[in-house]
């Protein structure tokens, strides 16, 4: 029955009437891990044990009360749980295991998930290929030369690969929207505030989110509605509840307005990938949406907004590494040297560029030109976007300018691995939500995924719009 | 202190720990002198993922300073990170208020030798203690966080104070003020309330600031008073030799009474401040202040005004009353049951205050309760007993507890007023001394005093002496 | 182009070192980073320049009271060294 290649949904249907129990899922999705992990390395830790007791002690529960009742899921490993380990893939972190579980986990666990394991990823969430891990390197599964994105690559393709049906990844300024458009699945980051960061390695606290990556939009849908809602823990979440997100899941697009760029050409897309896009909006406007032309002016400035904001914070967010209270020190005989040698080797390369940075446009003299710039430029392009949704449902776009690429391709080269980001990082400078859908393959066999964006709250819409293109790219592939 | 040349400018930055059930963006008791790391969690510990979220408590705390010193309160104020390096600060950043504080432009009123004066205050912010570092010279050194995130408000002046004995005064009227309203218990030796000390000089006319140096770890009154006249000194002697001024900062060594300076470092703290994304703006509406005016107690100043105004107290003895609200509390009891002011007064500013020095404790913790210290007022005034029994009677009350009239009855004290009584006395007495009557009927009216210590000695102080006075005047003649 | 005594002060501020080879590679890649947020400032502002922060919701805080303190053992474990209960570091001033 290829059990790991069940949807969240489809397991659910499983379990209530009584045809399989959640040991059997879960060895499943063990067994997948164990044949194809090796080559892929998705996974920095599994627990086949606890697991597997885990799995044995909800099959005294009924499945009726649980909303993932029995779903195997894997958490990015920037994302804390107790007594396991929690290492941003980084030598800092090195065997650091926390005393307490995110929000998100403990909401998961509530809900009758099974954690099977941690997820790679780029140190510290920065990177957009999953190469900056301290540990290993993670291959796409659609072709094991290229990368699988990131930073939440890791996650992307353990859901990608069916080891998994569902993965936790975080979004600060497409990790988790650009792996999933990479690996060919969908990857959901909310709107801020959305989903608790409590627990969340932060990497930008104003810009992270936690969000699902799953192989269906309703699977989307169905972890949302268990780890969106206020957080006592995180004074930064929504305080109202979040409705249903399942609940336009089959409305259609009749009447939905939808904002796409007038001129496309301005970007190097991958002409594929342009095609997709076309043919899209054709489908779209069949099924009843109306497609407005809209100017996007500002997402060449949003990039470098989202490179000084988000390391400012880092700068400051990651200060705490430092030997004195878990995990790599340096060995030293002052303080100063203690700092300076552990932060100097615990960190990777590009975590230490990102820092440095980070701490070079807060420094004296530099604040003003730099940080706060990018501040007024922040709060330009979220008037921006607000008036592009008083007037639109959804905005359409690519997630990717492209398809993956190869591995060790990018890696010297920082500037063009940020310019990959260009489409993803609106959405996290606006605090709106935004979904990659799968959209097909190229020529060559490589995922390409659409993005579709939502006006603040409302990832309700932004659901029921990514349903339609699943079901357009559905009947284009069949 | 001022030389004919120069005039000291001064300012002060006190930190008082808030008296807040929690610390303030974690549910962590405080407690001084627990066990060293066992009041903490993963917020105030900076684990990796915590969050800070605000405690109401402290903030409601912060305005009622705020309110008291007569200051602004910002309908939107903001913390902010402040980046630098120390072992005690567990997350290399301290979350305090920069540019947009809760409180602005208050002031403090002193009374100082030379007459009364008014310290205006620049602003009254919140932020979160560091923990407490131990050091032996050379060797390695301990950090004990348990003081991490303790409720901070810190309380700059500007810098209107002139010489160490204003600084001191203005620092005792801060300190009152704190435990008037009972949000922070002020002492100084336990660090719960810390002053920084900033002096400069400059030519006396001239409104330029010199170069200020900074003085720490002053941590009395008379650490104050002393550190500041020694670097007033200092700074005078290095200007009248030509030199410059240079900006250091002084640690006070209470055991050699000097100023030890603290390596002076090559390059300036460069604190990186920017807005705390982890908190959003905190806003404080109209409601809240209202309802924290109403919490706030009668003041310092106001209760004085009043003493002198109700009870017709002196300047000095109601400023004596008042300076802890306790003891004023106490007072007004004692006053109100007797109706007798100014000698309730004494009563409370010699007797009481005598015996709480001797007994080393605090009012609240005195055995015997106002109301029975004016029974015992009373007592005297009623000629119950002498002022002499009065104070065996106290004595006693001290050690029991009990009541004045039962002390009285169980040591035979009270007095002998009966009139007929005395006569018999007095009668035996003239008899007795036949030789003493005949010289004082020739004129040596003072040996008054020799028949009214016989009648004392024989009644064995029971007596009344005002009564005995008046029989021997009537019966000696003359 | 950031001057070397540029790179080590925020070498120094940000208390990370970096060896020689590491620095100049570093220099070339930040300087070119620094140049690409550089075109921030071209953008036209006017009109934002006042608030950074606004927030859709009110912010909430926190009135509850139930302590979070972790177990001491728990919290020293992960610490590379204790000592007596404390978290040792090395010494905080220099040893010349
Ligand atoms: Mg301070
Ligand atoms: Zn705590």
């Amino acid at each position: 029955m290829e059990l790991n290649k069940k949807s969240i949904s489809e397991l659910k249907e499983l379990y209530s009437n009584g045809s399989v129990k959640p040991s059997e899922v879960v060895r499943a999705c063990l067994d997948a891990i164990s044949n194809k992990d090796t080559e892929i390395g998705a996974f920095l830790e599994v627990m086949p044990e606890d697991v597997l007791r885990r799995a044995r002690e909800l099959e005294k529960e009924s499945p009726e009360e649980m909303p993932l009742y029995g779903i195997p899921i894997a958490v990015k490993d920037n994302i804390c749980t107790i007594g396991s380990r929690t290492t941003c893939a980084s030598k800092i972190l090195e065997g650091y295991v926390p005393p307490y579980n995110a929000t998100v986990v403990e909401r998961l666990l509530d809900a009758g998930a099974i954690i099977i394991g941690k997820t790679n990823m780029d140190e510290f969430a920065m990177g957009s290929s999953t190469e900056n891990s301290a540990y290993q390197i993670t291959k796409n599964p659609w072709n094991m030369e290229f990368a699988p994105g990131g930073s939440s690559g890791g996650s992307a393709a353990a859901v990608a690969a069916s080891m998994v049906p569902v993965a936790l990844g975080s979004d600060t300024g497409g990790s988790i929207r650009q792996p999933a458009s990479l690996c060919g699945v969908v990857g959901l980051k909310g709107t801020y505030g959305r989903v608790s960061r409590y627990g969340l390695v932060a990497f930008a606290s104003s810009l992270d989110q936690i969000g699902p990556i799953t192989r269906t939009v309703d699977d989307s849908a169905i972890v949302m509605n268990v780890i969106s809602g206020r957080d006592p823990f995180d004074a930064t979440t929504i305080p109202d509840e979040p409705g249903d997100f399942r609940a336009g899941l089959g409305r259609g697009v009749e009447q939905l307005k939808i904002a796409v760029p007038v001129d496309l050409e301005r970007w190097d897309i991958d002409a594929e990938l342009k095609d997709i896009l076309k043919d899209t909006i054709e489908k779209l406007e069949e099924a009843g949406a109306k497609i407005e032309p809209v100017n996007f002016p500002d997402m060449d400035a949003s990039i470098a907004c989202y490179y000084v904001i988000a390391n400012a914070e880092a700068s400051s967010n990651l200060a705490r590494y430092d030997g004195v209270k878990y995990a790599f020190r340096a060995e030293a005989e002052t303080l100063d040297e203690m700092y300076e040698r552990t932060r100097g080797e615990g960190f990777g390369d590009e975590v230490k560029r990102r820092i440095l940075l980070g701490t070079y446009v807060l420094s004296a003299g530099y604040y003003d030109a730099y940080y706060n710039k990018a501040q007024q430029v922040r709060a330009m392009i979220c008037s921006r976007f607000e008036a592009i949704f008083s007037a639109n449902d959804l905005v359409m776009l690519p997630t990717v300018p492209g398809p993956s690429f190869r591995l060790g391709e990018r890696i010297d080269n920082p500037i063009e691995m940020y310019l990959s980001d260009i489409f993803t990082t609106p959405a996290n400078i606006a605090g709106i939500p935004a979904i990659s859908v799968p959209a097909g393959l190229t020529r060559k066999g490589l995922p390409l995924g659409i993005q579709l964006m939502a006006g603040y709250t409302q990832e309700e819409k932004l659901l029921q719009g990514a349903a339609m293109l699943e079901k357009i790219y559905k009947f284009n592939k069949g | 202190m001022n030389s004919k040349n120069y005039e000291t400018v001064i300012g002060l930055e006190v930190h008082a720990q808030l008296l807040t059930e929690t610390k303030i963006f974690c549910s962590c008791k405080p407690e001084f002198g627990a066990d060293p790391n066992t009041r903490v969690c993963p917020v105030c510990i900076g684990l990796p993922g915590a969050l800070p979220v605000l405690n109401r408590e402290s903030v409601t705390m912060a305005i009622m300073m705020g309110l008291a010193l007569e200051c602004d309160i910002a309908a939107v104020s903001e913390f902010s990170r402040k980046n630098y390096f120390y072992p005690d600060c567990p997350k290399n950043y301290q979350i305090s208020m920069y540019d947009k504080p809760l409180c602005k432009n208050g002031f403090v009123e002193i009374e100082t030798d030379a007459g009364p004066r008014t310290i205006r205050v620049e602003r009254i912010h919140l932020e979160d203690d560091a923990g407490k570092m131990s050091h032996e010279a050379g060797k390695d050194s301990l950090v004990d966080f348990n003081r991490c995130g303790v409720p901070l408000i810190e309380i700059v002046s500007r810098p209107d104070i002139r010489t160490g004995h204003e600084a001191v005064k203005y620092l005792m009227r801060v300190q009152q003020i704190l435990r008037y309203l009972g949000i922070c218990d002020g002492n100084l030796e336990e660090g719960s309330m810390r002053c920084d000390v900033n002096i400069s000089l400059r030519p006396a006319g001239s409104t330029e600031l010199g170069t200020k140096t900074e003085i720490k770890n002053l941590n009395s009154f008379k650490a104050i008073e002393k550190g500041v006249e020694f670097e007033v000194e200092r700074q005078r002697g290095v200007i009248e030799e030509g030199g410059r001024v240079k900006q250091v900062t002084n640690l006070w060594d209470a055991g050699s009474g000097r100023l030890v300076m603290m390596r002076s470092k090559e390059e300036a703290h460069d604190y990186r401040y920017f807005p705390e994304p982890d908190l959003l703006p905190l806003e404080v509406d109209e409601e809240w202040i209202a309802g924290v005016r109403d919490m706030i107690p009668e003041l310092p100043l106001e209760k004085e005004r009043r003493f002198r105004e109700e009870y017709l107290l002196s300047n000095y003895d109601s400023g004596v009353l008042c300076a802890e609200k306790s003891i004023a509390d106490y007072f007004e009891i004692v006053a109100e049951s007797t109706g007798l002011a100014k000698k309730s007064a004494n009563w409370v500013m010699r007797e009481i205050m005598g015996a709480l020095k001797n007994l080393g404790c605090a009012i609240k913790d005195f055995p015997v309760e106002p109301e029975k210290i004016a029974g015992l007022i009373v007592l005297v005034e009623d000629g119950i007993i002498s002022g002499s029994a009065g104070q065996d009677v106290f004595a006693e009350m001290i050690k029991s507890g009990a009541d004045p009239k039962e002390v009285v009855k169980e040591l035979g004290l009270e007095q002998i007023s009966d009139s007929n009584e005395l006569e018999d006395m007095v009668d035996g007495i003239i008899a007795a001394h036949p030789e003493e009557g005949e010289r004082y009927r020739e004129g040596k009216k003072n040996l008054l005093g020799f028949f009214v210590g016989q009648v004392m000695k024989e009644s064995r102080g029971k007596a009344n002496p005002e009564l005995a006075r008046n029989i021997f005047i009537k019966k000696l003649g003359g | 182009m950031l001057s070397d005594d540029e790179i080590k002060h925020i070498e120094k501020l940000a208390r990370i070192r970096l060896d020689g080879n590491a620095r100049e590679k570093f220099k070339g890649q930040l300087s070119d980073i620094i140049e690409f947020v550089r075109t921030l400032q071209k953008v036209d502002t006017t009109g934002f320049e006042s608030e950074t922060r606004k927030t859709p919701f009110k912010p909430f805080l926190r009135e509850g009271r139930d302590g979070g303190e972790l177990e001491r053992d728990k919290v020293l474990e992960q610490a590379p060294e204790n000592k007596n209960g404390f978290f040792k570091v090395p010494p905080v001033i220099d040893k010349d």
